[in-house]
């Protein structure tokens, strides 16, 4: 049973349709990404997981638990970090995480004495004058800092330096060695790239692909540069080939990844010199899907 | 004036008027219609110097002379006197609230936002967006100046004469512009625009306890306040400017500091750090309620201080409230005189109306919250923890009754340790403790319609405020004038009984309960089914 589900949920808002029929699922212990424009509706899947909005029809389950109807047995077990972080500008940082913490009832003080010294985080500073990153911190930890053993991360690391970012990447490993589950929703594809397992691309409300890297880039084309020591001719007529550009003996062009075989054995003949293949970057997917 | 720091005021002071001219209409209109309305009702209600004679009597006691400062004029206590000794003191309070309230919006808290640091972005000088700000604000405050001058002078009142209206609306002014200075200062020095404010209302608040002690035992005390100046200006009376001059030249001074001191201090920087805070949430804290009472403790402190004094300031005329209105025909017609029941266990029923529908604002506020929170996008923080819907929204509906219920209860405690001071047969505690406590119903009620509103969307809970707004203006003006039976209907005040005066209507109470129960049901069974904004 996959731990996290979505069947076939629709939700609108008057005439929009925020969300058209989408279906997807994660398994305990995968890191999934979830990365797509703005406004596509990466948001309202959130929330519906949440149970702060109830779908139109469709089923969410988490953990076999209807988010909706058993909202509250279900929080038990999920930390989330919104994607825009607001704070009682009244209460410190502290207050706030350690309100939470008790909601929760599994935190210690050391681990969050532990947490504010990694994160920098200054807790007796009251949320009005936190930065965005600051702010986004205390998101962070109080998140990090529970027991859950399903993390819902909108857009984490907006607003955090490197260094921090670097320390989120670290626990969300460290996370994925505890076998616990996380769906992270994200606008930075190099960090969607090296830690998620499963991605989902989701537009216009629908999900448009889903899979490993490696079968996302099976889909899409690599840029290939060939230098061989006779002229090639007749590429332009192979099928697979794409914005072919010819250089004297050099040859630039990107290839459906399907005829890779195909093309190795057709220049083999031109005698080659070099050749080269960069797979697709994660950005080139999201731009091919995004690019209307 | 130098372009490196004053380059573009007339255009950022454009751009203020664009964003704020309807609450600077509202503020001063309000102020204007407001003295009108009193003015015209005063004078129907004091027409005789016979009237006025013993509303002189009632306000000379010490407490009366601290919180209205001493009358002039008292040898021809004309009408223009007697409003000037009701009025000037207390809606030059007002003013400076106005004062603080319409120009802090463009000091720190612009910078706090993050919107500063735009407008610093582009052409414009060093310091042009704070002069830019000042200088708007001696605007409307002229202009204020101006149209309350002809206002009062074609009022029709006889002792409103023009140089009277003139010196009276210049105070006014002065001190509104003299608030608004302080403030310009005080947000150089503090970071965030909270405690500018709170700085700002507790020196408005310093200044006039200090005046309020230098009237009865400290004279030397209140030339410290800038009330005193305001007060010797005796307008209607003897017209004087000096003391006004006084004021232009501080409130220059002051102007000119808040400029230099912002020239020299960096963006973002102020003199005062803010406070350090707890690294740990209070013990009481562990589910939503808890967090209720945390986040709206300190407003509820203030609330209930201000209804302390409420309740001080209405006890404390009870001292003479016999002569007072014996004499006065007005008010006879609005108390006409039951037999064996004393005028002031009368009276008190309608101090008891006025403070049981104040207690009812920070109750609402406070049941108001849910939506609020809601519509700064915190409640589904909240919400992707272990906690339920219903669980959130009882939270803060609990507290808003018990919050209202207590301020009842401060209100009458402040109530009755003035009246009994001063009252030669105090009103028994008990009985006050009965007349405050039966606004319980309408409290619960008005809870409801909040919870009611906040069931259906976020975003209309100021028809609660609204609600309660009218009611109070139904019932204190029902008072005075009859607006017909129709419209009373419609608030839970009217079926108040006042007590002890009134018999207790057991079962009408228990209506008004059950509906503010029922529409707490609704509202929360709504609640639980809707989309949360986020």
């Amino acid at each position: 049973m996959s731990i996290l589900e979505l069947k076939e949920v629709t939700k609108t808002y008057g005439k929009v349709v925020a969300l058209d029929n989408v279906s997807f699922q994660v398994e305990k212990g995968q890191v999934y990404g979830f990365i797509g424009p703005n406004g596509a509706g990466k948001t309202t899947a959130i929330r519906i997981l949440l149970g702060i909005l109830k779908p139109d029809s469709g089923k969410v389950l988490i953990n076999g638990l209807d988010a909706w109807k058993d909202a509250v047995e279900v929080h038990k077990n999920i930390a989330y970090v919104p994607g825009e972080v607001n704070l009682w500008p009244n209460l410190t940082g502290g207050e706030v995480i350690d309100f939470f913490a008790r909601l929760k009832g599994t935190v210690t003080e050391e681990t969050l004495t532990d947490f504010y010294r990694r994160f920098d985080l200054d807790p007796t500073k009251k949320c009005r004058t936190y930065s965005k990153g600051n702010r986004q911190k205390v998101a962070l930890i109080c998140a990090l800092a529970s027991n859950a053993e399903i993390f819902i991360l909108d857009e984490p690391t907006s607003g955090l330096d490197p260094l921090m970012e670097k320390l989120f990447q670290n626990y969300v490993f460290e996370l994925k060695k505890q076998n616990k589950t996380v769906l992270l929703s994200s606008h930075i594809l190099s960090e969607v790239e090296k830690l998620c397992d499963v991605i989902s691309i989701i537009r216009d409300g629908k999900v448009i692909e889903t899979g490993t890297l490696e079968q996302l880039r099976h889909l899409t084309r690599s840029q290939i540069t060939v230098e061989t020591r006779q002229q090639i001719q007749g590429l332009a007529d192979f099928e697979g080939v794409y914005d072919l550009s010819i250089n004297g003996n050099k040859a630039m062009f990107q290839l459906d990844s399907a005829k890779f075989s195909d093309i190795v054995k057709f220049i083999s003949g031109f005698d080659v010199i070099r050749l080269e293949s960069t797979p697709p970057t994660l950005e080139d997917l999201f731009m091919r899907h995004y690019e209307k | 004036m130098k372009k490196q720091y004053f380059h573009n005021v007339w255009k950022l002071m454009k751009f203020i008027l664009k964003r704020d001219w309807v609450r600077i209409l509202i503020w001063v209109a309000s102020i204007i219609i407001i003295e009108t309305v009193i003015a015209l009702a005063l004078a129907e209600m004091y027409p005789t110097q016979v009237d006025r004679e013993s509303f002189k009597l009632v306000m000379d006691n010490p407490v009366m002379i601290a919180m209205f400062g001493k009358a002039y004029g008292y040898d021809n206590y004309t009408f223009g006197a007697m409003w000037a000794h009701m009025m000037y003191l207390w809606m030059g309070l007002i003013v400076g609230i106005m004062g603080i309230i319409l120009v802090t919006k463009h000091l720190r808290n612009e910078e706090e936002e993050g919107r500063y640091e735009i407008i610093r972005s582009l052409p414009v000088g060093r310091d042009a967006y704070l002069l830019a700000t000042i200088l708007l604000m001696a605007v409307v405050v002229s202009l204020m100046t101006i149209f309350k001058t002809l206002v009062m002078t074609f009022l029709g009142i006889d002792t409103f004469d023009f140089l009277g209206s003139l010196n009276y609306s210049l105070g006014h002014g002065l001190i509104a512009m003299f608030f608004i200075a302080l403030s310009a200062v005080i947000s150089q020095l503090y970071q965030s625009n909270r405690s500018v404010m709170g700085m700002g209302f507790g020196l408005l608040l310093t200044f006039y306890l200090v005046f309020a002690i230098g009237m009865i035992s400290l004279p030397f005390l209140k030339w410290l306040s800038p009330f005193q100046y305001l007060l010797e200006s005796q307008a209607y009376v003897n017209n004087y400017y000096w003391p006004l001059l006084i004021l232009l030249t501080l409130t220059v001074c002051l102007i000119i500091l808040a400029v230099y001191l912002s020239s020299v201090r960096d963006l973002d920087a102020g003199l005062f750090k803010e406070k350090q805070g707890k690294k740990n949430i209070a013990k009481y804290v562990r589910r939503p309620f808890g967090f209720a009472v945390r986040t709206q403790s300190t407003m509820m402190m203030y609330w209930a201080l201000t209804l302390f004094i409420l309740g001080a300031s209405y006890g404390s005329i009870f001292g003479d409230l016999e002569s007072f209105l014996g004499n006065n025909v007005y008010l006879q017609q609005m108390l006409p005189p039951i037999p064996g029941v004393p005028l002031a266990t009368q009276f008190m029923g309608i101090i008891m109306m006025v403070m049981g529908i104040a207690a009812c604002i920070p109750a609402v506020l406070i049941a108001n919250k849910v939506a609020n929170e809601e519509k700064k996008n915190r409640v589904e923080t909240i919400m992707s923890h272990p906690v339920s819907r219903l669980e959130l929204m009882i939270s803060f509906l609990i507290l808003g009754v018990l919050a209202g219920v207590f301020m009842l209860l401060v209100s009458a405690v402040g109530f009755y340790a003035a009246s009994s001071s001063v009252m030669e047969n105090p009103i028994p505690f008990m009985t006050m403790i009965e007349a405050i406590m039966v606004y319980t119903p309408s409290l619960i009620l008005f809870i409801g319609v909040s919870a009611l509103i906040t069931g259906f969307t976020p975003d209309k809970t100021w028809l609660v405020n609204l609600y309660l707004g009218l009611s109070f203006f139904i019932v204190y003006i029902g008072q005075i004038v009859d607006i017909g039976d129709l419209l009373s209907k419609f608030t839970p005040f009217s079926y108040v009984p006042r007590l002890p005066v009134d018999d207790m209507n057991w079962f009408t109470q228990a209506i008004i309960v059950l509906l503010g129960l029922a529409f707490m049901t609704i509202g929360a069974w709504r609640y639980k089914r809707r989309d949360l904004q986020g």
